[in-house]
């Protein structure tokens, strides 16, 4: 995965070839209802690389880097192509920007029309039925585009497409338990290749991965906010060691569970899948965000953690994580900065870093 | 000039209050609270922790106590603690990027008591933390909170739309809030303030009377209404009666109290009082030409800024979020209480471009002030279709080390004269 720029060119390619493509900007949109549309789904993820002359004049001055970049991309025509722009968490504030501008006469006409998909951070029985009524409403948006319904066996083939996607994944994540560890970029990589490619296609890459065996240290990666890219994979394995697990539904958690097949009602098991398996980042109760991580503390063939905040804003969890991660003889590091706006100084503090982790081993 | 000077030289032009209810609103706030601590210390009474956008009048119908966490902040931060409790929070691991002004409940909590001289004696043990804002951020703040304090915890982070609110939805709010949001929210929050109505009972041994409720809510809604009246005064009177850095502190500290039998009192003393001064033509700026607004949070490292340009130049502030956002954002009418408060925390109108505008117009403002963080692209066109010339300064709200009282003056006096001043040339002349 090469982060937006790869998912947009895509996008593009896809649409040039006559697809109709949903862009989807945010984390655990049910992407099988849009299959079954027949249109194709593809994530879009801010490009920090980019300048935001436009959103720079619209935004405030406290936005922050990715809020600009997504205004940008819009307003800029940039997404034009699609035939809806799903929003999702963290990108509420998108949404509605977007939706200010529009309202105020100051959005191109060609800008796609919107949608906004969210389901609850908490667990339990009330939010489950909140996350399959919200399924069911982004069904009907959906099948408003073309003003018929999703066909009830479209939407059971592309749940057992996408169950096929994660068997595969699971059989690629399980190879990270052992000495000869995949390199962690490559794994993300092939899991993102899932922004944009058909489930079939998805399959054959992530099966076809002869990614070469990481080396260095084995860490664990935690996020404050879902990763969608490789970009700190990249940067930890410059510095000679290697992720082999992330707390993060692009990584680890990719696979965790399938959707239930054969149920007669695919959008209620769509939904329960979504309400059980929202991004680690979004879950509440606390018990239940962390028990992933305490499982991998205890693991002994783990040398240490990396905590990533690309937005200071996040870390509530982190000094407490710190500490067990301590109590099991884990050393960790947190880069408290966006590895996109400032690679060297994250690469130079994981090198420091590693180097202790080595340190510590030859001692 | 140093800020602490510039600050003491700003305060000692103007008295700290012009209204005599002024002093007794904050030594009832300060009564309360004493008496409040003094229970639950001594007495051991439970009282929740809550956050401000979080429904006040169940609580109170319920006969629950509870202290406002951005409230408490405030109190910790005027006694000039508030560097304490946030280098403790880094010492414990904390980063400096995290939102540490309403996290001074937890510094608290993890202190354990260190402090020699706690504000107001420091915050007791709560038996509950109940958080309301919709980031993610806030929850996993709330939940640490609450394992901090060792308490349960309740969120009441509703989903969200991901449309901005309704044009003109101040004048639906009171009574056509169902048209604000969409059902499936609305529902979902109600859902989830009977989840917490059942948790209270729960927790408190709590019992809850819908006809309680209505009455605390119609309370509520009287005491809104009340500053209505002063809005109208403020609005209608020739030059403002009352200065808002004086407004500031009363409203929100009623505001903190609403549903009370005390908070309406306080709430109708206050509009009496400033009637009185409305009908005895007694102005807090008796040369005052210019009327202007501050937009956002408000500059609570500086208050005194508020009444700074009232003899140079005839300058007063009329309006700010605070009093407004209570008077259209907060009353719920409707026979069920309950989905009526949830649609406040679905459809909260705090910072909409359209009735920003529409406040400064309203109060015959000459322009609007504010800060860089508080201002868009997007605002400032609206002001500009408006006709409502904006400064915005480039200081922080509440770190006192970004004041510059020479470059404040300078630019609000340029201000003045470059845009303000011919705007109302043009109008005086019918342009």
């Amino acid at each position: 995965m090469a982060g937006k720029s790869t998912a947009m060119e895509e996008a593009r390619k896809l649409a040039a070839a006559g697809k109709r493509v949903v862009a989807i900007i945010g984390w655990r949109v049910p992407t099988e209802p849009v299959r079954a549309a027949g249109l194709r789904p593809v994530h879009i993820a801010p490009d920090l690389s980019q300048p935001t002359p436009d959103a720079d004049e619209l935004l405030s001055a406290e936005a922050k880097p990715p809020l600009r970049a997504l205004i940008q991309t819009l307003v800029s025509g940039d997404l034009d192509f699609a035939e809806l722009i799903v929003f999702a968490p963290p990108f509420a504030p998108v949404s509605v920007q977007l939706e200010d501008l529009r309202r105020m006469g100051l959005l191109r006409e060609s800008v796609p029309p919107t949608y906004y998909f969210e389901t609850m951070m908490l667990r339990g029985e009330r939010q489950r039925q909140f996350a399959i009524e919200r399924t069911r409403a982004f069904a009907r948006r959906l099948a408003a585009l073309d003003g018929q319904p999703i066909p009830g066996k479209a939407l059971e083939a592309e749940v057992v497409a996408s169950n096929a996607v994660r068997r595969s994944a699971l059989a690629l994540l399980e190879t990270r338990g052992t000495t000869s560890a995949p390199k962690g970029s490559a794994v993300m990589d092939a899991l993102g290749a899932g922004d944009w490619l058909a489930p079939a296609d998805h399959v054959a890459t992530i099966e076809g991965l002869g990614a070469p065996t990481g080396n260095g240290p084995r860490l664990v990666l935690v996020s404050s906010s879902v990763l969608g890219n490789s970009r700190v994979h990249g940067l930890v394995e410059e510095a000679g060691a290697n992720i082999v697990a992330e707390d993060d539904i692009y990584g680890s958690h990719f696979a965790t569970e399938e959707i239930a097949e054969g149920t007669g009602d695919p959008l209620e098991a769509i939904g329960s899948f979504i309400h059980d398996n929202q991004p680690m980042q979004r879950t509440s109760p606390p018990e239940l965000r962390r028990a992933w991580y305490h499982e991998q503390l205890r693991r002994a063939d783990v040398d240490g953690v990396v905590f990533y905040a690309e937005d200071p804003i996040w870390g509530w969890d982190v000094p407490a994580m710190r500490a067990a991660a301590a109590a099991a003889g884990k050393p960790t590091t947190t880069l408290l900065l966006d590895v996109q706006l400032k690679p060297e100084k994250a690469l130079a503090q994981l090198s420091e870093f590693v180097r202790s982790l080595a340190g510590e081993t030859n001692a | 000039m140093s800020t602490t000077e510039a600050k003491s030289a700003a305060a000692r032009k103007k008295p700290r209050f012009e209204l005599e209810c002024s002093p007794q609103i904050r030594g009832y706030q300060k009564q309360w609270y004493a008496d409040l601590r003094q229970r639950v210390v001594e007495g051991g009474e439970k009282f929740a922790l809550t956050e401000a956008m979080t429904p006040h009048e169940i609580l109170e119908a319920m006969d629950i106590p509870f202290v406002t966490n951005e409230w408490w902040s405030g109190i910790v931060t005027a006694h000039r603690q508030s560097p304490y409790y946030f280098d403790l929070l880094e010492e414990k691991g904390f980063s400096p990027g995290l939102e540490r002004y309403c996290a001074l409940s937890l510094a608290g909590a993890l202190d354990k008591g260190a402090h020699p001289e706690p504000a107001w004696g420091g915050l007791p043990q709560p038996s509950l933390f109940v958080q309301g804002m919709p980031e993610a951020t806030r929850v996993e703040f709330g939940e640490r909170n609450a394992i901090e304090h060792g308490v349960p915890f309740i969120s009441l982070s509703p989903p969200q739309t991901g449309q901005p609110m309704p044009l003109r939805w101040w004048e639906v709010a009171r009574h056509g809030w169902e048209a604000l949001c969409p059902t499936w929210q609305l529902d979902y929050m109600t859902d989830k303030f009977w989840d917490m109505i059942h948790q209270l009972e729960d927790i408190f041994g709590a019992g809850f009377d819908m006809d309680r409720l209505r009455e605390v809510n119609g309370i509520s809604n009287q005491q809104q209404a009340v500053f209505e009246e002063v809005r109208d005064l403020i609005i209608t009177a020739p030059k403002a009666p009352v200065a808002l850095s004086e407004m500031l502190g009363n409203v929100m500290a009623i505001q903190w109290q609403r549903g009370t039998p005390w908070a309406l009192e306080a709430a109708i003393q206050l509009r009496d009082e400033i009637k009185a001064r409305v009908d005895a033509e007694k102005w807090t700026c008796p040369n005052e030409k210019y009327r202007f607004a501050w937009v956002g949070p408000g500059l609570w490292q500086n208050t005194a800024f508020y009444r700074m340009f009232e003899d140079s130049h005839g300058a007063v502030f009329v309006q700010s979020m605070y009093m407004s956002l209570a008077i259209d954002g907060y009353p719920r009418y409707g026979a069920d209480p309950v989905r009526a408060l949830a649609s406040r925390y679905c459809a909260f109108g705090i910072g909409t471009l359209d009735w920003q505008a529409h406040e400064a117009l309203t109060h015959r403002c000459d322009g609007i002030v504010t800060v860089k963080s508080s201002v868009s692209g997007l605002l400032r066109k609206v002001l500009a279709d408006a006709d409502l010339p904006l400064l915005v300064l480039d200081i922080d709200l509440v770190d006192a080390r970004t004041w510059d009282e020479k470059a404040v003056q300078e630019a609000m006096g340029r201000f003045i004269e470059d845009e303000v001043e011919p705007r109302r040339q043009r109008r005086l002349a019918g342009v």
